[in-house]
């Protein structure tokens, strides 16, 4: 380690140390949803966009008239099966539109979504599920940069993740952090239609993916140049704030809204129960060139839904036991972060483990941006370098980069005739 | 009768997961492809679509006009009738081919069909017609056209539209004074869209490269101008 890395990592313990007194976030007033458990989500199909003469028509979900057709459809659902509609979005990447409606307390929600699934009017149904994030907020724990771990310094001389959409779908971040101000280049709120307050969770997780670089404050983020996407579809409880939940609607919302804007890299920090609508829009995000990386929980075969689908990168944090072969593991522990009220303080769990591995994807396509799942796969295939006996080895972050360069990615100083070559500086 | 009763059943079900829906508007003038159709007066339009669940589609489109067209009788009411099928393919976009009749009442030698292809995204649509007769001449048509819709804030749209008639002239009605016959004409449309719960507001500028350009149809030049729509859905 030089002199100036040992000064700069001997600042962030002092920074970190004197914000850790009040590294505990203020109560945040997040609106609580609706009885969730009671509400189901009825599809409705959204006809292709064609031909309509009528006067200033042009096209667009909002302001096609077939909205009202539609609407009047689901009020005539609603009221054959007693139920109440509490809300709706187009989802076209689905050729659907989504009703949420809420079935009152006495009536069983299994027989009723079997009974609607065979109305010829609806293309799908199913109950709303609820996730939560995969995270805990522990502001003390002991200081170990990954930034070291990963060599982020030399990465970041070959890709920063310029130009790399990534979709942090998550609670709510503060855009105005001063290590996140001006790097979140879309912000929306999928939860409700009030601004959102800045939350632990989805602040900490866009500051480990995205923090600004060299301005002397704060953190580095892993792809430090990455256009940031804030879509908040979690929000926290204020008894927990470390405990955000998320519905089926709310990610299916932000999930549209990134594939509509182009993300190529969407970072899913939670986990639920298995969600047939969200898996639908994961295969079309993944269809149109996105790589998704999800938190793994751990306690379920595989890591749970999402992380378990096919197409879709499962990430844990380094210290959980008994990660199944198919899940990556990146560092989880004491990884220093921003968080709301322009602080930062350190966080540990399979969240973040997941939004380290979502900058490094972001890297990786800054590199070679046509890149599938697939290949980023067997570029982040590891190495257990530990000897005997074995154990999963944390993802190499230099050897992927170095296999997507084709060349020396970390320390090539000591590399006889291999040097990385530039990208950006 | 087993076929007959399983394609009954299918219609059926079909009905049962189609789309009815419509559209009334009224209009300060109404421009068709620029070209101002109602003489630069108010008009009323209704539409209705039929969207089958499998992508077929059919509608029907009317709006009063003011055509007085020379030495042909004049018309006060344009429909236009139109089916074809759409699909929307894995990458979003979706893709379309059909045809449209537009009759005129009162004055059928304006009656003229097309067939069109076109793609659409939710903020783009493309699309070209072509026409063997073109408003009832022995002249073959072909129309191009590009729609953009963007947002700007939740219940505020920024739509442009830009069109390209490639038109051979051939007067069946001999020489038309102080018309020239003109091959290509471009529109444009540049126009601010409000959206609120079923009802629709526009306000744009619309403007046509050659006034006269179809002084053969409807007996007046069409300046350039603003245009008001309010329009209902159901």
């Amino acid at each position: 380690m030089t002199i100036l890395a040992a000064w700069r990592r001997a600042l962030l313990v002092l920074a970190l140390l004197a914000v850790s007194s009040i590294a505990r976030t203020q109560g945040v007033e997040a609106p609580e949803p609706s009885a969730t458990t009671r509400e189901v989500l009825v599809m409705l199909r959204l006809p292709p966009l064609h031909f309509r003469p009528d006067a200033g028509y042009i096209g667009g979900y909002s302001t096609q008239s077939g909205s009202a057709a539609r609407q009047r459809i689901a009020e005539d659902l609603a009221t054959r099966f007693k139920l109440r509609i509490v809300n709706n979005w187009p989802m076209p990447a689905l050729g659907v539109v989504c009703f949420v409606m809420e079935a009152p307390e006495d009536l069983p929600l299994q027989p009723l979504i079997e009974r609607m699934s065979n109305d010829a009017r609806v293309e799908s149904v199913q109950a709303m599920n609820l996730f939560r994030v995969l995270a805990h907020d522990d502001p003390l724990y002991r200081l170990q940069p990954t930034a070291g771990l990963w060599h982020l310094d030399e990465l970041h001389r070959v890709a920063t993740g310029r130009n790399v959409r990534v979709a942090a779908i998550d609670s709510a971040v503060e855009v105005d952090h001063p290590d996140l101000r001006g790097r979140i280049v879309l912000a929306r709120n999928f939860v409700d239609a009030r601004d959102a307050v800045a939350e632990v969770h989805g602040t900490a997780v866009a500051g480990i993916i995205g923090a600004r670089a060299d301005n002397s404050v704060g953190i580095v983020g892993v792809a430090p140049d990455a256009e940031l996407m804030a879509l908040r579809a979690c929000w926290e409880r204020p008894a927990d704030e470390s405990a955000a939940v998320c519905s089926s609607f709310t990610l299916a919302k932000a999930l549209q809204f990134a594939i509509d804007n182009g993300a190529k890299v969407i970072n899913l920090s939670l986990g639920g129960p298995h969600d047939r609508l969200v898996e639908r829009l994961l295969a079309v995000a993944v269809s149109r060139g996105a790589i998704v990386v999800a938190a793994a929980d751990t306690r379920f075969a595989k890591g749970g839904f999402p992380a378990s689908l096919r197409d879709v990168l499962a990430v844990a944090a380094d210290d959980v036991q008994d990660a199944a072969e198919t899940i990556y593991l990146a560092p989880g522990r004491d990884i220093p972060t921003t968080l709301p009220g322009s602080r930062w303080g350190f966080v540990r769990g399979s969240s973040y483990a997941a939004a380290q591995m979502a900058g490094l994807v972001a890297l990786l396509v800054d590199l070679a941006p046509d890149q599938s799942t697939q290949q980023i796969r067997e570029t982040l295939s590891t190495s257990d370098r530990s000897g005997t006996p074995p154990r999963r080895a944390i993802v190499d972050a230099c050897a992927a980069v170095a296999r997507t360069v084709g060349a020396c990615a970390c320390g090539c100083r000591f590399a006889r005739g291999v040097t990385a070559t530039p990208v950006h500086y | 009768m087993r076929g007959v009763a399983a394609l009954l059943l299918c219609a059926g079900a079909s009905g049962a997961a189609a789309q009815l829906s419509g559209t009334l508007s009224a209009v300060t003038d109404y421009r068709y492809r620029g070209v101002t159709f109602s003489d630069r007066r108010p008009a009323a339009q209704a539409g209705f679509t039929y969207d089958d669940p499998i992508g077929w589609y059919a509608g029907a489109f009317g709006s009063t006009v003011r055509l007085t067209p020379p030495r042909a009788s004049s018309s006060n009411f344009q429909t236009i009738a139109y089916a074809g099928y759409a699909i929307r393919l894995a990458s979003g976009v979706s893709l379309e081919a059909g045809g449209d009749y537009s009759a005129f009442a009162g004055a059928s030698d304006l009656n003229y069909g097309e067939v069109f292809v076109g793609g659409a995204t939710e903020n783009l649509n493309a699309r070209i017609y072509y026409s063997p007769r073109y408003f009832g001449t022995t002249s073959k048509a072909a129309y191009g056209e590009i729609n953009v819709a963007q947002p700007l804030i939740d219940s505020l749209r920024l739509h442009l539209h830009l069109g390209f008639l490639r038109y051979r002239y051939e007067n069946r009605y001999g020489y038309l004074y102080g018309v020239t016959p003109v091959k290509n004409v471009i529109d444009g449309r540049i126009g601010l869209r409000a959206d609120l719960d079923m009802f629709q507001f526009e306000l744009a500028w619309v403007g046509v490269s050659n006034h006269s350009a179809a002084y053969f149809i409807t007996g007046r030049n069409t300046p350039n101008g603003v245009v008001a729509t309010l329009s209902v859905s159901f």
